[in-house]
């Protein structure tokens, strides 16, 4: 009897959840009730995760942290991060084996024409043509890197990857983001008066495919296209992988350095210029902003029952009339729990022409509640408030130094033993007081060209840029302490890895792994000098 | 949207099936719908409380790739709102919905699955009302274009829509609600209302159920308008199904 009575004050307490617990048990309600608090109580209609319905998530962008690509990104919308590598590779005009049909199609199209203004649109055509039907734009996503519970690591991609995969390249086509021109390799062949006799020797071969009539004009011919492979890898995944991932093949693509090409008539090659000056930027059309939304609805059972579905008209006088309950929020910028309750979605990408909004895709799906008047008011918001990433990517400092080198000789020589125990304690130190809670930083740099190399936290990466810095950038939200990988298992996973990409984001998980296991730092050492020696050698032995 | 053609219950051993046909894309189309069926290996993927719509597109000569994988997204984010998957006997189980194309154009790599979008959408509901899967509400879906002039142009060919400024496709329920739009292309939001309010009055026409239930029916023929079509579609199927019933009155 004594228990029972020494237990009956603490039951009301047993029985009220702590609202971490609420939030699993009963999502819809926890979210609901944030949304629509009680008049009485005075308090904002706010989202679980504290922001305001229309509020997007503090996005934050860093160009050029990956060195031996030819642009990069790492994009972070709240806790979704994606990470973007641009590798240009050549495509010569050879190797296309309907290309000198389609060449001489072309050329008597533009004669026939002629005329100034179908002059642009044959040229529109053109780009669209080499871009799409010559796939110079190669995007691909990959969610299998343990980015949310969900996904499992190194399985195949997913639908949501390929779908993904897919939107990123029919918008990067329909959006005509970027220019055929950067990516065309020209040639011009010289005017060789005197060598009449050698020329004609080369005429004749070339007759056998070509037409005969370069003899008197000699146009500049394309001898080659660069294809942009485009790998967006999300690396946490916390809702919204479209945005994170436009975003950040839009920066990458605007930190898009191409090197200076050539064809070579005596190697019969196209070379490249390793000089970082004479490299060009891609010019890309615009900047394409996208932003998503989602329509939660207040009545969770709207499914359930089977209720009489009332007509469109119907429903909006409906709606005025309980216009005091509000019956559904659009949510911009959902994240995982957000998405998780909600089937109506909207995706709005926008761009700015001479001051005015264009929309160049929106899409809305998997619900009814959503029509004009929302839409119009989301598309306002989206050309508004939704360009986040274009003031960030503007204002962030391009940290690539030596990019174009593709070599991963030069890690070996800026990485000096000492600069890894050094890189690691700091990291694993830094690791630690994280679990503590407190701030640390997310990022260690480390300059390229000084041997002494020192190092330096992120207090201010403006200012080290300013002074040539460098950034390395370890992501932070890779390990997920229910998936304990050996610090090997993780050498060997970056060794199967395909791409140039992924070996900073392995390297990150990699110390990470480590110091979450408590290596010692001598064993660490040695695990990382395999590992760079390994990407010192090419990275595919 | 003229002469669409569609039969429905072509195939035996599915649940319901439906043949489309639309001329003035070349679109040919088969659907197969099984429901409620068990998946059996995907247990752990199941709602506890609905069915579970799953979608396959299949393209006419090649295999699937990442485009019918969003075409496919697409689909099923439609259908699964419209099917009531509460009803008895359809929690835990799956709806599968199987799509061939059979003629027209193929969609290459990266290419805008617009063209082909309201087709899909058509032989899909077809095949489920084959199949007698409970519905809240049918729909139609209508493919608008935008030329570089700003004109709306409607019943594209493959051709047109190459060449247009933007496609948009727009579905609306029998209720007229907006189920469903993809835009791409570049345009501002007054033509998108315009192309907004062409699609409704393509999608419903004048056969829009009135209050109380009736179809105003007009003399011209309603297969013209794509709602009028899918109503008509099933009633001729049901006018033979129930032939022996309708003849011994």
């Amino acid at each position: 009897m004594a228990s029972t009575s020494t237990a009956a004050p603490a039951a009301p307490n047993s029985l009220s959840l702590p609202p971490s617990q609420f939030a699993r048990l009963q999502p819809h309600a926890y979210l609901l009730a944030h949304l629509s608090p009680p008049s009485s109580s005075n308090q904002p209609s706010i989202r679980a995760n504290g922001r305001a319905p229309s509020q997007f998530r503090v996005t934050s962008a860093n160009a050029g942290s990956l060195t031996h690509t030819n642009g990069s990104a790492v994009i972070r919308l709240g806790d979704t991060t994606a990470v973007c590598g641009v590798r240009a590779e050549i495509l010569h005009t050879d190797d296309i084996a309907s290309w000198s049909v389609s060449q001489s199609t072309n050329a008597n199209k533009r004669r026939r024409i002629g005329e100034s203004e179908k002059e642009t649109e044959t040229k529109d055509e053109e780009d669209r043509a080499h871009i799409e039907d010559l796939n110079l734009l190669v995007p691909n996503i990959s969610l299998s890197t343990g980015c949310a519970p969900g996904f499992i690591p190194s399985a195949p991609p997913s639908a949501l990857a390929q779908s993904l995969s897919h939107q990123i390249l029919s918008l990067l086509h329909t959006s005509r983001l970027v220019q055929a021109e950067d990516l065309r390799i020209w040639y011009q062949p010289p005017n060789l008066g005197p060598e009449e006799v050698q020329q004609h020797n080369d005429e004749e071969q070339m007759d056998l495919d070509a037409g005969a009539n370069e003899e008197e004009t000699k146009p500049a011919e394309i001898k080659a296209f660069w294809v942009l492979y485009i790998d967006v890898m999300l690396i946490s995944l916390a809702g919204n992988p479209f945005d994170a991932a436009w975003a950040s093949v839009l920066a990458a693509l605007r930190d898009t350095k191409l090197p200076k090409a050539w064809w070579d008539v005596d190697n019969e090659s196209i070379l490249c210029s390793d000089d970082v000056k004479e490299s060009q930027k891609l010019s890309l059309r615009g900047l394409p902003i996208s932003s998503s939304f989602c329509v939660f609805e207040a009545d969770a059972a709207a499914g359930w029952r089977a209720v009489v579905i009332p007509d469109a008209e119907e429903q909006k006088v409906q709606d005025s009339k309980h216009s005091s309950q509000q019956q559904k929020w659009i949510l911009a910028d959902p994240d995982g729990y957000e998405e998780g309750l909600v089937q109506e979605r909207v995706y709005v990408v926008v761009d700015k022409e001479e001051g005015k909004t264009v929309i160049v895709k929106m899409e809305k799906l998997g619900g009814w509640t959503v029509d004009s008047e929302d839409l119009r008011h989301l598309v306002d918001i989206s050309a508004q408030s939704g360009t986040p990433s274009e003031s960030h990517i503007d204002h962030e400092p391009h940290y690539y130094q030596h990019h174009l080198a593709n070599d991963g000789t030069r890690l070996k020589k800026t990485f000096s033993a000492d600069l890894f125990e050094k890189m690691t304690s700091r990291y694993s130190r830094a690791i630690k007081t994280r679990r503590r809670g407190s701030q640390v930083p997310a990022e260690l740099y480390y300059t390229p060209r000084a041997h002494q190399g020192e190092m330096v936290s992120n207090n201010n990466p403006a200012s080290l840029t300013r002074h040539g810095w460098s950034v390395l950038q370890f992501p932070t939200t890779l390990m997920r302490p229910d998936h304990p990988q050996s610090p090997v298992g993780c050498f060997d996973w970056c060794r199967s890895a395909p791409t140039a990409l992924i070996h900073h984001i392995s390297l990150g998980r990699f110390l990470r792994t480590a110091a979450h296991r408590g290596l010692p730092g001598k064993a660490l050492l040695v695990e990382l000098c395999r590992a760079f020696d390994w990407l010192a050698m090419g990275g595919n032995g | 949207m003229v002469g669409l053609t569609a039969s429905l219950s072509n195939l035996s051993r599915s649940d319901g099936s439906a043949s489309y046909k639309c001329p003035a894309t070349g679109y040919d189309l088969l659907g197969a719908v099984n429901a409620p069926i068990e998946l059996p290996a995907r247990r752990d993927a199941l709602k506890p409380e609905e069915a579970t719509v799953e979608v396959f597109v299949k393209p006419g000569n090649t295999t699937a790739g990442v485009g019918e994988r969003y075409v496919e997204g697409i689909l099923r984010s439609v259908l699964s709102k419209i099917v009531l998957g509460r009803e008895r006997g359809f929690p835990r189980r799956g709806v599968v919905i199987t799509l061939a194309i059979v003629g027209g154009e193929t969609v290459d790599r990266g290419d805008s699955y617009l063209t082909i979008l309201p087709a899909l959408l058509h032989t899909s509901l077809l095949a489920l009302l084959s199949a007698a899967v409970p519905l809240s509400m049918t729909f139609s879906a209508t493919l608008v274009g935008v030329n570089k002039s700003g004109a709306i142009i409607t019943d594209l060919s493959a051709v047109e829509a190459k060449a247009a400024a933007s496609l948009h496709v727009l579905a609306f329920s029998s209720k007229n609600h907006l189920l469903l739009n993809q835009s791409e292309g570049r345009f501002d939001f007054d033509i998108w209302e315009q192309v907004r309010d062409r699609a409704l009055s393509i999608c419903q026409g004048m056969t829009t159920p009135g209050p109380d239930g009736d179809i105003a029916m007009g003399d011209e023929a309603d297969s013209s308008r794509p709602e009028g079509f899918v109503r008509e579609t099933v009633e001729d199927r049901l006018y033979k199904d129930y032939s022996w019933k309708i003849d011994s009155i």
